[in-house]
């Protein structure tokens, strides 16, 4: 028994020498297509890290790895045109962050590989089946923000006891979107809170927002997930600071531009982790094998300036929860 | 002795093949003979290190595996210390109580990520009076009755239960961890751990470069892995080989069986007691006995240079053991050849040098003995071969060296043959000597008288030297008696054939000076002096038929020998006359009966 092995393995040994000399890794240039909601300037946070994700997994750009940027500037109409482009310029994988844009992508190919960084909720939008077995050429990372949109009205409620008529920003535009606004609702009912919902999809849908706002004057804003917001992030905190609106909103980014608060999942550690998925695909799985992933960290973040701006007190309790705060 | 000269020309393309064949031979057997034992001694040792190795992986893998364990159980353990914190009994109004508690639980969820939800179930009822979510809306009573779950009943039996691995939305491991509050306090703390986390704990494990460790609950479903893919998408290893055996508790601890990856795979195992879960660490079999391979190459490096090392050695080994054979291969072959001079120069300070000494020798009498048997068949020409055998075999210089002695010198020739060769056949001339010697040359050898000298017809004989012979005289009368007769018959012969030929013969007895005379390789051993001069003038003196002998010869033989005196007279080369004395006969013998005695 014990020689038998012996010969198998020294007979593995002399067989494995040759192979193994063989198996170096090939430098031949791939070709991946990112699909960016925004503008490569209002996203740079966010796809910094996923460059590094790629560095760290050994993805050189220009050298091993070259990726093909295409920007809707906030556009969504421009997906299915972007879409085009890339497919065309054959890249092995498209990688998309938000439920309009995966959504453009499914209905443009089935074959292209398709990574999705942060979608709220892939298989209520019936992106996927199932996230263990998402199936099809789709896999990435959910951000769940459904769920989650009702603790952040809960803490708005915490932080600012008063609150009792939000105005909620949502992009009618995206499905889910719909699904999120429900949710805000039903929360919003529990807490006793009358919201004043606005769908928007365009600048200038916003801008008929904010003339909504002013004139029903409600005390807080909800911006909800999607990246129109992050599109126009300065546009919306600018007229929240002026209208003294507090706010706890999905993108950290809103609170970096004056936001009050912001509670939710890293998007930027989604995006560094969307290169462990372009990796894996790229080394040949298959992305219907490939589970989607939830997020497992939430941040709060708290902006005190904001809050010195609009003359309130942040409770203890929710400094003591934050994971950052901007004094 | 016949040189073998033939032979040596056949035998001239044999050696060099001869040799080669016995080099290769040589150096096929040492090469053998140490890489056999090199190849024999590689392959227990690599045996035997294989043993040390695949034992000594198994351990250090059974180690990992038990850190591993350790590691994890540890992760448990820290989320329930930090859980221990909300479970202190409270002193405050129920209202305060609740917030109290509220403000401990988003605390914990600020402390431990892992955990994403936690409730507090009333002791008493067994209702739920509090969720607190990282993800959805914190609920305050609900009054969801846990009363019979078995959460609720574990811990507040046993203080503590751990839930069987559960996923939610169908992808994350999750376990339920119930704690009972401390001292008075019923009320039962159940947080939902994300077993995601232990992701990070196994991926930090270190299991080598492609080794990984991970876990299964006590269903054989996997709840970490490095591969968190494997783990999100729910996959049952509860009917793998090694969890199977790890199991039913016949696992072998370092089995090598297939791996997660398809790959064979070393694989041991540890357990997590209070979870029932198994750790599990697995290395390829290529990297985790790679020190094994380095060992086996290194061993088949150091073989493969030994049985290099040995070819040359016993190349080289060889060639110094054949080297010398040849040499006296080749020896052999000359002093065969006839070369008796040749010698053998073998210095190896062995057998072979003993043998070459021996066979050198052994050439030295050879040559000796050739020597003497060219000198006997040269010494054959003067004396009989008994006398030549004789004079070979004593001490040749006292013979050889020149001398006086007596002796008795006889003279003969045939008459008018001078006449006879020069108007003969050379043929018949030559048939007349043939006859005229041979029966000479029978009474030479019977009175073993020397040959001095003969030319043409001409003969000189001489007694006592070398062969000491008392009665010389005697001899020399009685051989010419018998010669007298012999060379008579042949007269009468030739004379029926008309040839008128005749026969005569003087003696003398006197000192003479014997010794070589001649060149280096042709010579003659004779005798000079008067008494020689004076047998060869009485020769010349006697008419056919007639035996002239001087004074002396009558004195020595007077008692055999009837004479009558002819006068004296005037000899060339003699300062005065000398008495003749013609041999009559000789007394009452009769000639024909003449011999030696």
């Amino acid at each position: 028994m014990k020689w038998r092995q012996f010969l198998i393995v020294s007979c593995a040994a002399i067989l494995a020498l040759p192979t193994a000399a063989l198996g170096e890794k090939s430098d031949t240039l791939r070709r991946i297509g990112f699909l960016g909601n925004s503008t490569a300037a209002l996203e740079a946070n966010l796809i910094g890290p996923f460059r590094e994700g790629l560095r760290s997994l050994g993805y050189v750009e220009g050298n091993n790895l070259l990726i093909e940027w295409r920007w809707a500037e906030g556009k969504y109409e421009r997906f299915p045109a972007l879409i085009s482009e890339l497919i065309a310029q054959n890249v092995e994988v498209i990688i998309t962050a938000g439920t309009p844009a995966t959504l453009a992508v499914k209905k443009a190919t089935q074959t292209v590989p398709l990574v999705m960084v942060a979608v709220g909720n892939p298989v209520g939008n019936g992106i996927v089946p199932s996230l263990a077995r998402p199936g099809g050429n789709i896999t990435g990372l959910t951000s769940i923000s459904t769920e989650m949109d009702g603790k952040r009205l809960e803490l708005l409620k915490e932080a600012v006891p008063s609150v009792s008529y939000v105005a909620v920003l949502w992009n009618s535009a995206s499905p889910l979107q719909v699904l999120a606004e429900k949710q805000v609702q039903i929360a919003a009912q529990s807490m006793q809170i009358k919201v004043l919902s606005l769908g928007v999809r365009t600048e200038e849908e916003i801008e008929a927002a904010f003339a909504t706002m002013i004139r029903e004057r409600p005390n807080a804003l909800l911006v909800l997930a999607d990246r129109l917001f992050l599109h126009h992030r300065k546009l919306i905190m600018d007229f929240a600071a002026q209208q003294r609106l507090p706010g706890v909103h999905a993108y950290k980014e809103l609170v970096d531009v004056g936001g009050l608060m912001s509670y939710g999942p890293s998007y930027e550690e989604m995006h560094r982790r969307a290169a462990y998925f372009v990796d894996k695909i790229l080394k040949g799985a298959n992305p219907g094998n490939l589970p989607v992933e939830r997020p497992t960290k939430f941040d709060l973040k708290v902006n005190l300036k904001a809050a010195e701006g609009l003359g309130l007190t942040i409770p203890r309790a929710i400094l003591r929860r934050a994971s950052e705060v901007i004094e | 002795m016949t040189p073998a000269r033939g032979n040596k020309r056949t035998a001239e393309p044999a050696p060099a093949k001869r040799r080669s064949r016995l080099v290769r031979k040589y150096a096929l057997l040492i090469s053998v003979l140490v890489s056999g034992a090199l190849i024999v001694s590689g392959a227990v040792d690599s045996y035997f290190s294989y043993q040390d190795t695949s034992l000594a992986l198994g351990r250090i893998q059974r180690e990992k595996a038990a850190s591993a364990a350790a590691i994890i159980e540890r992760f448990v353990k820290e989320v329930e210390a930090q859980m221990g914190w909300t479970l202190n009994p409270t002193f405050l109004p129920p209202e305060e109580a609740l917030k109290k508690r509220r403000s401990d639980f988003q605390q914990l969820l600020q402390e431990a990520p892992e955990i994403t939800e936690i409730a507090y179930i009333d002791g008493w009822s067994g209702r739920e009076e509090l969720l607190v979510s990282r993800i959805a809306v914190d609920v305050i009573g609900s009054g969801k009755d846990y009363a019979n779950d078995q959460k609720f009943l574990g811990a507040s039996a046993n203080g503590r239960y751990f839930s069987p691995v559960y996923f939610r939305n169908e992808s994350e491991p999750y376990l339920s961890l119930a704690l009972r509050g401390r001292q008075r306090e019923k009320g039962v703390t159940i947080a939902e751990v994300n077993l995601k986390f232990v992701w990070d704990v196994i991926s930090q494990i270190d299991v080598g470069r492609d080794g990984r460790a991970f876990v299964v609950d006590s269903n054989g479903l996997l709840i970490a892995h490095p591969d968190i893919s494997l783990v999100l998408r729910k996959t049952d290893l509860s009917h793998a080989p090694q969890v199977t055996a790890a199991r039913a508790e016949a696992g072998q601890q370092g089995m090598i069986t297939a791996g997660l990856g398809g790959r064979q795979v070393l694989s041991s195992h540890a357990a997590i007691a209070p979870l029932a879960w198994l750790v599990f660490v697995e290395s390829p079999v290529s990297e985790a006995l790679a020190p094994l391979y380095d060992a086996l190459i290194r061993t088949g490096i150091l073989i493969a240079a030994g049985i290099l090392l040995s070819v040359l050695a016993g190349l080289m080994l060889a060639r110094r053991i054949v080297r010398p054979i040849q040499a006296l291969r080749e020896g052999a072959d000359r002093i065969g050849a006839g070369a008796l001079d040749h010698r053998i120069d073998v210095r190896t300070g062995d057998e072979l040098e003993a043998l070459a000494d021996e066979i050198n020798e052994m050439t030295s009498k050879l040559r000796d003995s050739y020597d003497n048997v060219e000198r006997v068949s040269a010494l054959k020409r003067y004396f009989s071969p008994h006398l030549a055998e004789l004079i070979v075999s004593s001490d040749e210089d006292g013979l050889t060296a020149s001398h006086r002695s007596e002796i008795t010198v006889l003279f003969c020739d045939l008459r008018n043959f001078t006449e006879f060769s020069s108007i003969a056949e050379p043929e018949d001339a030559m048939r007349v000597l043939e006859q005229y010697y041979l029966a000479l040359g029978i009474r030479l050898r019977e009175f073993e008288a020397t040959i001095g000298h003969f030319a043409g017809d001409g003969l000189m004989a001489f007694f006592n030297d070398p062969l000491p012979c008392p009665d010389h005289a005697t001899q020399a009368v009685k051989m010419a008696v018998a010669m007298r007769d012999d060379v008579g018959q042949l007269l009468e012969g030739w004379k029926k054939r008309g040839l008128n030929l005749g026969f005569g013969m003087g003696i003398a007895t006197g000192y003479a000076t014997l010794g070589h005379i001649g060149t280096e390789d042709q010579f003659h051993y004779t005798a000079i002096g008067s008494v020689v001069n004076l047998a060869s003038r009485l020769c010349d003196e006697a008419k056919s038929g007639e035996i002239l002998i001087s004074e002396t010869v009558y004195a020595e033989a007077e008692d055999i020998v009837r004479v009558t005196l002819e006068g004296e007279r005037p000899l060339k080369g003699l300062p005065k006359p000398v008495p003749i004395l013609k041999m009559v006969g000789l007394q009452d013998i009769d000639p024909r009966e003449i011999s030696k005695n």
